[in-house]
This record gives C-alpha cells, structure tokens and sequence, in this order.
C-alpha cells in the first residue's frame, strides 16, 4: 500500500491529456526528440518541453542529449510501478470481501 | 468526459440473509473483522467521524478515520475517507475523500444477499488521476503499458 503513496506523483503526471499522448507515443519504445514529439500535436514546442518535464520529473521518462537535441524514452519500471498500485486498490475490496464471506458464510 | 474509472465496483452474493450482512457493516466490532479497524464505541451515526485503529500487523496503531454519511436500515451504509492512507509521515487532511457505499438486496427469497460495494472520487484524489490516464485514446491503461513492457522485452 505504500506503492500507492508513492505512485502519487505518477497519476498526477499521467492525469493530463497531453501527457498521456506523449507517454503513449514514447510507448512503442524508440527514443523520440523533442521535436518529433511536437509533430502532430497542436501545442508549442515550448509547451511540450514542459509536460515531458512534469514526466520525467515523476520518474516516468528520461531523456538524453544528442547533439542539439534532447532524446526522450519511456523508463518502464515506474508504470508497471503504477500498475501495480491500481492493482492493490481493487484487490484491497477482493479480500475484504472474502473475509465477509468467511465470516458471514460459516 | 466519461470516467468510469473513477470507481472501483464489486458485487458479490453471500450465502446469508440480510440482517446478517447488514450487522457486518453496521455494527462497528463486526465491521472491524473484515475490514480490519477496530473502534473504541459501539454504534455508527450519519456524520459521525469514526476514529479507530488500524488491526493489519503492518499497519499496526495505524489510524483509521472515516465520517459516516448514510445509513439505511438493511439497504444503505456509506462513509467517506482518504483511501490507502497508511504513511504516518503524510498529512492527507487536505486532500479529497472518496466515497465507500455498500448496497445490501436480498436475493434467492431471502436466502442470500447481493452486496455491492463502490468505491467512487478517485479521479479527485491525487492516487487516482490515472481516471483520465485510463481514458486515453480510447485505449485501456494496460494495453500502454502491456505494449511498453513488451517493447522492452523484445
């Protein structure tokens, strides 16, 4: 339950739109610039620097320079981290209600 | 935007009548067995902030707070609380509550109870923005990361 606490900072980062279109185009895995990454969105470059900033910032990407450019990629740990911590919540009320059972049920 | 993922439901039907279920929830000990708190009073009250302690060993002397909202006999009982808040070193005061509500209706004549359970707010809880992440692209959260996960293991 302690992943819940600490997966805050990643819902709060995934709990914007545009984020998660960047989130979901670094998702196929190939390192992506900063400028590949403003292609097709209606949003400055400026803007997107920002949201992969609040990304990274919450440990969910990571980029890397390449001469002019910034590379940006996905750090995957940290959302099966944040997986697994929706996980729990639902999980919390399945064995809840199986103690209920067992105590209703005997 | 349609949030469904604002909430978590489970429906489960118990092999005992009504009254029964009904004393698991409403009846502060009982409802401490299954979901492990244990309260220093003996009766709930709609708006009362229910204090109690936490009995899970790893989160032993844990507080446990909620405020009771609704209670209807045999129908209806629903609190509201901070979920999972278990870090002692957190303040979670400000932050918003989500909504636990348990359904109770008899089914099989009497012979068994449909419980329903719904955790709801989560999209206004900071554990829970993931309510849009859910939502994007009409996709589900699993296939990102299940797509993640298998470009990295290609």
């Amino acid at each position: 339950m302690q992943g819940l606490r600490r997966s805050a900072p990643i819902f709060a980062a995934l709990g914007d739109e545009t984020r998660l279109t960047l989130v979901a185009r670094l998702g196929a895995g190939e390192r992506l610039s900063t400028s590949n990454l403003t292609e097709g969105t209606d949003i400055t470059r400026q803007a997107v620097t920002k949201h992969l900033g609040v990304l990274e910032g919450a440990g969910l990407v990571r980029s890397t320079r390449a001469g002019r450019e910034t590379l940006w990629e996905l750090e995957p740990k940290r959302l099966g981290d944040a997986r697994k911590a929706l996980d729990s919540i639902a999980r919390h009320w399945d064995s809840a209600l199986d103690r209920l059972r067992d105590l209703v049920e005997r | 935007m349609n949030e469904p993922h604002d909430r978590i439901e489970r429906q489960t039907v118990l092999r005992a009548p009504r009254s029964r279920v009904w004393k698991m929830i409403v009846d502060p000990a009982q409802f401490g067995l299954w979901l492990n708190v244990r309260f220093p009073f003996t009766s709930f009250a709609p708006g009362q902030v229910a204090v109690g302690v936490c009995t899970v060993p790893e989160f032993a002397d844990m507080r446990w707070e909620m405020v009771v909202d609704r209670i209807e006999a045999e129908h209806h009982f629903s609190y509201f609380w901070h979920p999972f808040a278990v870090d002692k070193n957190v303040d979670y005061s400000g932050e918003e509550k989500t909504l636990v509500t348990f359904t109770l209706e008899e089914v099989d004549g009497g012979e068994a109870t449909r419980l329903t359970v719904v955790e709801s707010g989560f999209s206004k809880v900071p554990l829970a923005r993931r309510a849009k992440a859910y939502e994007m692209n009409g996709k589900g959260w699993s296939i990102v990361v299940g797509s993640i996960e298998a470009s990295v293991h290609a």
